[in-house]
C-alpha cells in the first residue's frame, strides 16, 4: 500500500471543546458525498460525483480513521495527552470518533493554567499532524 | 399530526451576538425564539455580578428582548430563555417592567429550583455527598464550600409553562437541550410520564429532540462557526443562526434563514453533534438519547434532516454544576526572542523562581510539587514554554518563543506585586531582549469547577406563569 505525508485534517474535521476539567475531540471523515452537498448549497447542482462511488471512499477512510484515532494513536499525535486518561468512542453512523481526555484541563476553564483553557483549538492541533494516508483515500473523488 | 415546530436560536453563550435576536425574528417564520446563556463558567460570572450589582441573571438578553418583544407578541412567537441564571425570578420580575414599560401585554412564565445553595446545608446532612465525578471525592473531604451549586433541570417544566399560557420563559440552570425539547413537548402534546414509564416512541421522540437541542445550543457552530473547513462556508463573515424543525416524532431538519450567511451540511451538523460530548449515550433529565443511532440526510439546499435516533431512560441522578472559589491567581508571559531559547527560558526560571527548565520539565505538571521547589511562596506554580522551533526567523512571529508563569494562592498579596514585582525588576539584568507580552497585572480570584449530581427527589422544581404557581413540576 503506497503512502503520501500529508495533516491528518486533509479530509478529516474535528470540533473540541470542554466539559470541567475534561476535554474532548469530535473526529469526523468528509464524505465526497459532502462535498456534493456542499456544492448543492452552493447553489451548484451539476457537478455531484457518484453517490455509490463516494460512500465506499468515505467508508474506506472512516476504517482507517478507526486505525490511526486508537487511544495510543492520540497519545503519539498529542503528546500531551500522553499520561492522561482516554476514551475513544467510535459513532460509525456518523463516520465519527469522539474522544475524552480526562484531566488535560485541571479543575475547568476558570482553574486551569492551559494557554487555552477550554481546548477550543485542540481539534485543529490533532488535524495539524501529519500522517502516512493510503493514497487510495486521497485519488477518491476529491474531498 | 401536528406540523413541525420551528425553534430558532439566536444565542450560544452569554455574550454572543447582541442583534441575533431581532434577526432571528425578522428573518423569516419562527415559532419559539430560545437561545441558551449559560456555559459552566457563566455561572461563576454572574456569582461575580450578583456580588457587585445585585443580580445574577444574563442582562443582554433584556436588551435583546426590548428589541423583539412587540413583534413576538404581534405574531404569536413564544421566547424560551436561560437567562435567568443565579435569579431567574429577579429576570421574570425585570421582563415584567419592561412589557409593562413598552405597553406590551405579555404573560411571564418562570422555572426555578435548579438552585440548590439555600438548602445545601440541608441536603448534605440528607446524605448528599456531592461526589466529584472526575475525583471520586467528596465535597467534605476536599474540604470545598461551594458558592454556586445548580442541579441542570429539563425540559418538562419549560412545557408546563408554556402549556400554563406563558408568552416568554425564563429559567435558571436548565440543560440547553432542555430550551427545545420543552417547547417541542409543549407543541406536540408529548407527555413526559408516558417516556419515563417505558413509552419507546415518546421516549424517541424526546430524544430527537434533545439532538435537535444538542445541535442548535451553540448559536452559528451548526451553521459553518468554528467549522474546521470553514474555507467551503459561505458568508461566514455573517453567518446565520441555526433553527430546528422539530416533526411530531422528533425527527427534525436542521436550517438557517434564507438570505443568511454560512451553511448548514451533514458535516457541520456533524460537527456540532460531536461538540462536548461524551460516549454515545447523552443524558438529560427526560430521556438519554443514544446518539450511535443518528442518521443524517442532507435533505435540500442548508437542510440537514436528524433522524433515527432511539431514546433511553432517563438517568436516575441529575447533574449538578457546582463552583468554589479556589483562591488567587496571576500569570505573566515573557517573550523569548531569537537564539537559545530554552537557555533564555532557563536564566529567567532561575532568576524568578530559583528554578531550572531541566528541574520544571522533570517535575512535570504537578503546580503544588513545583511551587514547593521554587523559591516563589506560592501554593502552586505552573511554567509553559511555547518554543516557535523555526530556525532563521525572517518574520517578527518566527523569532518570537514564550514563558508563560502562572501562580496560584489562597492570599492574594502573594500572587500579586509579591509575584510580578521581582519580574519586572529583572528586566535589565536577565537575559537579551527580555520583555512581557502584557504589563503586570494585579491578582484575580479563580472558580474551581466541580462536577457532580443529586438525587431528583432532591430537587423541587418551581413553576409560576403571571405570578401564579403551577402545580406538577418535575426536574
Amino acid at each position: 500500500m503506497t503512502t503520501v505525508r500529508l495533516p491528518l485534517g486533509t479530509f478529516i474535521g474535528a470540533r473540541s471543546g470542554d466539559k470541567g476539567g475534561d476535554a474532548n475531540v469530535g473526529a469526523w471523515v468528509v464524505a465526497p458525498v459532502e462535498s456534493a452537498a456542499v456544492r448543492l448549497s452552493h447553489g451548484r447542482n451539476s457537478d455531484l460525483v457518484s453517490t455509490a462511488d463516494a460512500v465506499a471512499v468515505a467508508d474506506a477512510r472512516y476504517a482507517w480513521l478507526l486505525s490511526v484515532l486508537t487511544v495510543d494513536g492520540v497519545r503519539a499525535l498529542l503528546p500531551e495527552t500522553r499520561d492522561l486518561r482516554i476514551e475513544v468512542h467510535a459513532l460509525p453512523n456518523l463516520r465519527a470518533v469522539n474522544i475524552v481526555i480526562h484531566g488535560i484541563l485541571g479543575r475547568g476553564v476558570a482553574e486551569t493554567t492551559r494557554v487555552d483553557p477550554q481546548a477550543k483549538g485542540l481539534g485543529e492541533h490533532l488535524r495539524a499532524r501529519i500522517v502516512d494516508i493510503p493514497t487510495s483515500l486521497i485519488d477518491g473523488p476529491a474531498a | 399530526m401536528t406540523d413541525p415546530i420551528r425553534i430558532a436560536n439566536c444565542s450560544g453563550f452569554f455574550g454572543d451576538r447582541l442583534a441575533a435576536a431581532r434577526e432571528m425574528v425578522d428573518g423569516g417564520p419562527i415559532d419559539v425564539l430560545t437561545g441558551d446563556w449559560l456555559a459552566e463558567l457563566t455561572m461563576l460570572i454572574l456569582m461575580r455580578q450578583k456580588l457587585k450589582r445585585g443580580n445574577g441573571f444574563a442582562g443582554t438578553f433584556l436588551t435583546q428582548l426590548e428589541q423583539v418583544l412587540g413583534t413576538c407578541s404581534d405574531r404569536g412567537i413564544r421566547i424560551v430563555s436561560n437567562a435567568g441564571g443565579l435569579d431567574p425570578l429577579a429576570l421574570g420580575e425585570a421582563v415584567d417592567e419592561l412589557a409593562t414599560r413598552l405597553g406590551i401585554p405579555v404573560r411571564v412564565g418562570v422555572v426555578s429550583g435548579d438552585d440548590l445553595m439555600p438548602r445545601m446545608a440541608e441536603l448534605l446532612q440528607s446524605g448528599e455527598g456531592f461526589v466529584n465525578l472526575d475525583t471520586g471525592e467528596t465535597l467534605l473531604e476536599a474540604g470545598a464550600v461551594p458558592i454556586t451549586a445548580n442541579a441542570y433541570i429539563g425540559g418538562e417544566p419549560i412545557a408546563d409553562a408554556l402549556r400554563g399560557g406563558a408568552d416568554v420563559v425564563v429559567t435558571g440552570r436548565v440543560t440547553d437541550a432542555a430550551l427545545v425539547i420543552g417547547p417541542a413537548a409543549w407543541w406536540h402534546g408529548w407527555n413526559f410520564a408516558a417516556a419515563r414509564a417505558g413509552d419507546q416512541a415518546m421516549r424517541d421522540a424526546l430524544a430527537g429532540a434533545l439532538v435537535a437541542g444538542h445541535v442548535i445550543e451553540c448559536g452559528a457552530q451548526a451553521c459553518g462557526g468554528n467549522y474546521a473547513f470553514f474555507r467551503d462556508v459561505p458568508g461566514l463573515e455573517h453567518p446565520g443562526l441555526p433553527i430546528a424543525e422539530v416533526a411530531a416524532d422528533g425527527s427534525t431538519v436542521i436550517t438557517k434563514h434564507e438570505g443568511t450567511g454560512g451553511m448548514v451540511t451533514i458535516g457541520t451538523v456533524t460537527a456540532q453533534l460531536l461538540y462536548e460530548i461524551g460516549g454515545p449515550a447523552y443524558a438529560n433529565p427526560d430521556v438519554t438519547a443514544d446518539f450511535a443511532t443518528i442518521e443524517l440526510e442532507q435533505v435540500g439546499r442548508d437542510r440537514v434532516r436528524i433522524g433515527g435516533t432511539k431514546g433511553l431512560p432517563e438517568p436516575q441522578r441529575l447533574k449538578v454544576a457546582m463552583n468554589y472559589l479556589g483562591g488567587f491567581r496571576n500569570s505573566l508571559t515573557l517573550v523569548l526572542t531569537g537564539l537559545d531559547v530554552e537557555a533564555k527560558a532557563d536564566l529567567a526560571l532561575r532568576t524568578i523562581a530559583g528554578l531550572s527548565l531541566e528541574q520544571v520539565r522533570s517535575t512535570g505538571t504537578d503546580a503544588v510539587a513545583l511551587a514547593a521547589q521554587s523559591s516563589l511562596s506560592v501554593r502552586e506554580l505552573a511554567v509553559e514554554l511555547l518554543d516557535s522551533g523555526i530556525d532563521d526567523p525572517a518574520q517578527p512571529g518566527d523569532a518570537q518563543s514564550f514563558l508563560r508563569i502562572t501562580v496560584k494562592d489562597p492570599d492574594d498579596a502573594k500572587v500579586g506585586k509579591a509575584f510580578t514585582a521581582p519580574l519586572i525588576e529583572a528586566t535589565l539584568s536577565s537575559y537579551p531582549g527580555m520583555f512581557p507580552t502584557t504589563p503586570p497585572g494585579p491578582a484575580s480570584p479563580y472558580g474551581v469547577y466541580w462536577p457532580t449530581t443529586v438525587a431528583r427527589e432532591n430537587v423541587t422544581v418551581a413553576v409560576q406563569v403571571a405570578d401564579e404557581p403551577l402545580v406538577g413540576g418535575t426536574p
